[in-house]
């Protein structure tokens, strides 16, 4: 049998290998990479969109720099590239939408995430964590004690329901075929989707959270690429708002 | 009822796999399939109940079997037809891959069945399943150079498949992409499978780069060898694999099965010999100047690169 070089695998495993060292340092050049391709991804998109060329052209044959349209203008021209225009800005304020969106369901996962690590710290220690426990129920009850079966069915239920949240946040996108290729908006949006569940999951899982630190740093990067996106975006669209106005203006001239 | 013996392409991906199972599939004695897949496990369920962890496209992987049953038993690959060909799946859901493999082959009978699924290679028993499901099969085994194969692999989504299958190298307690020890495993996997469980007249090594600079001679050597039809007419058939009906994207329930570029655009162009890069030279990914490692050039070398 011939020998291979390394450990090359199929399907893609969590723990590829055994050195901790060597292990680690494959999980971070993954992580770097993944946070590389997503926030990629994500520019690409957004760019195309911004530098797409018809929506330049629309806006220069709406109007010239004084708001007047060019003389001699063909009218069904004008009409559909005002119907263009209209178009992009709705796309676009869809994006701006989606991202913000994004945005807060980041924000969400990552307290949950965050809400979760504190748990179980608790949890590691159990005395501390029940005292503790129990004194925020008898303060939320007055002075009334809470028998302790009751203390442990409250503390399930709290961590169901975080571990409720984190899937539900974690997996929004149950199957993205069907959603390709439908009507643009709803396109753009599982395509954000996309970008930023379909990987952020696989550092969030909680079955390796054993190492926070490295997933909020992924969180706040990730949080840090939308809010930049989003910025871009918001003023890209507040200046095309304002030339549909302009263009709203022209129309009415040609009603 | 015998069977006509089935037709394997088998190398890592990015080794012109699409682009030659596509011009093999429209040879008047083959039906050549998209990517099926099946054989990574026992029964087909398990193709449906794969976790995200398991794979990095694992909605997609279902495409190529759900294309080909549409196409084959429904006549069409549309939307109605992806969702006929889910119901076919879902009654042979507990059926061991191979059953569903032999149903397939009778289907397209007198035909020969063409599949290829480069990912194969990176899983031993996945290509020992579907050797053991058809021992009198063909196999093809489809080369290219180092080089060419790994800038392949980097530029396609950026470079996610090196990623994905663990291709690192470790310098300096550093891991660095180096898709060159994927190109070496999964062709060594591959000549392992080869050298032990399959007989020497039952496979056949080509070199992808041969194959594309003179289409016309080695696709004759290579119809000999498979005892199909070596006519003029049967090679300049095999010259238009845009005449498949899975060189196209599928309908929105099931677009791919093959790879999305060739999809894009299917047409075969014959190319010029080119001066292949030395095996001995910097490579373009490595920013420290570093070559290939002896054992990849040494297997370049077995090749004949």
């Amino acid at each position: 049998m011939r020998k291979t070089l390394g450990q090359v695998c199929y399907p893609r495993r969590e723990q590829v290998f055994e050195d901790p060292e060597k292990e680690a340092s494959r999980r971070l050049a993954v992580m770097q990479f993944r946070r590389k391709q997503v926030a990629g991804k994500a520019r690409a998109h957004v760019d195309r969109i911004l530098r797409e060329d018809g929506l330049a052209r629309s806006i220069e044959e709406l109007h010239d720099k004084q708001g007047r349209p060019p003389p001699n203008v063909n009218l069904e021209s004008l009409v559909s590239q005002y119907r263009r225009l209209n178009y992009q800005q709705v796309w676009l304020s869809t994006i701006a939408r989606s991202l913000e969106e994004i945005l807060r369901e980041l924000d969400l996962v990552r307290f949950l995430q965050d809400r979760a690590a504190s748990e179980e710290a608790l949890l590691t220690r159990k005395a501390e964590r029940e005292a503790l426990f129990v004194a925020s129920a008898v303060d939320r009850r007055g002075d009334v004690e809470l028998p302790p079966k009751l203390v442990a069915l409250l503390r399930q239920e709290v961590k169901r329901d975080i571990r409720r949240k984190e899937v539900r946040n974690a997996n929004p996108v149950q199957d993205r075929t069907g959603d390709y290729y439908l009507s643009m908006p709803r396109r753009m949006q599982s395509i954000m989707k996309f970008l930023f569940f379909e990987h952020l999951p696989e550092e969030l899982a909680p079955d390796e959270a054993k190492d926070p630190d490295t997933r909020y740093r992924f969180l706040f990067d990730a949080l840090t690429e939308v809010e930049i996106l989003n910025g871009e975006l918001q003023s890209n669209l507040y200046e095309l708002q304002e030339y549909v106005e302009s263009a709203d203006l022209v129309m009415m001239r040609y009603e | 009822m015998s069977l006509p013996p089935p037709i394997f392409l088998i190398a890592p991906p990015r080794s012109f796999t699409t682009l030659v199972s596509g011009m093999l599939g429209v040879h008047p004695d083959v039906y050549g399939v998209p990517e099926l897949t099946i054989f990574y496990r026992e029964t087909l369920s398990e193709l449906w109940t794969l976790g995200r962890a398991d794979t990095s496209s694992d909605t997609r992987m279902r495409h190529g079997i759900l294309r080909a049953v549409a196409e084959i038993f429904f006549g069409e690959q549309t939307d109605a037809a992806i969702a006929g060909a889910e119901r076919w799946c879902a009654r042979r859901q507990d059926w061991h891959v191979r059953d569903v493999f032999t149903e397939l082959r009778a289907a397209v009978a007198p035909l020969r069945l063409l599949e290829k699924s480069p990912d194969y290679t990176l899983k031993p028993e996945a290509m020992l399943r579907f050797f053991e499901s058809c021992p009198d099969c063909k196999i093809i085994f489809l080369t290219r150079h180092p080089v060419g194969q790994c800038k392949s692999t980097l530029s396609i989504n950026d470079g996610a498949y090196p990623f994905n299958c663990n291709s690192f190298a470790f310098e300096n307690g550093q891991a660095i992409l180096d898709p060159q020890i994927a190109w070496h495993d999964m062709n060594v996997n591959v000549l392992n499978f080869l050298e032990t469980h399959v007989p020497k007249d039952q496979y056949l090594r080509v070199m992808g780069e041969a194959l594309l600079a003179d289409p016309e001679g080695e696709l004759k050597n290579l119809c000999r060898w498979l005892g199909i039809r070596d006519d003029e007419d049967a090679i300049e058939q095999m010259k238009h694999p845009e005449r498949s009906p899975f060189a196209n994207f599928g309908p929105i329930s099931a677009l791919f099965g093959n790879d999305p570029n060739f999809q894009r655009n299917p047409h075969f162009k014959k190319q010029r010999a080119r001066t292949l890069p030395p095996l001995d030279g910097p490579l373009p990914w490595r920013k420290d100047g570093a070559t290939l490692y002896p054992e990849v050039r040494a297997l370049a070398e077995e090749f004949g690169y």
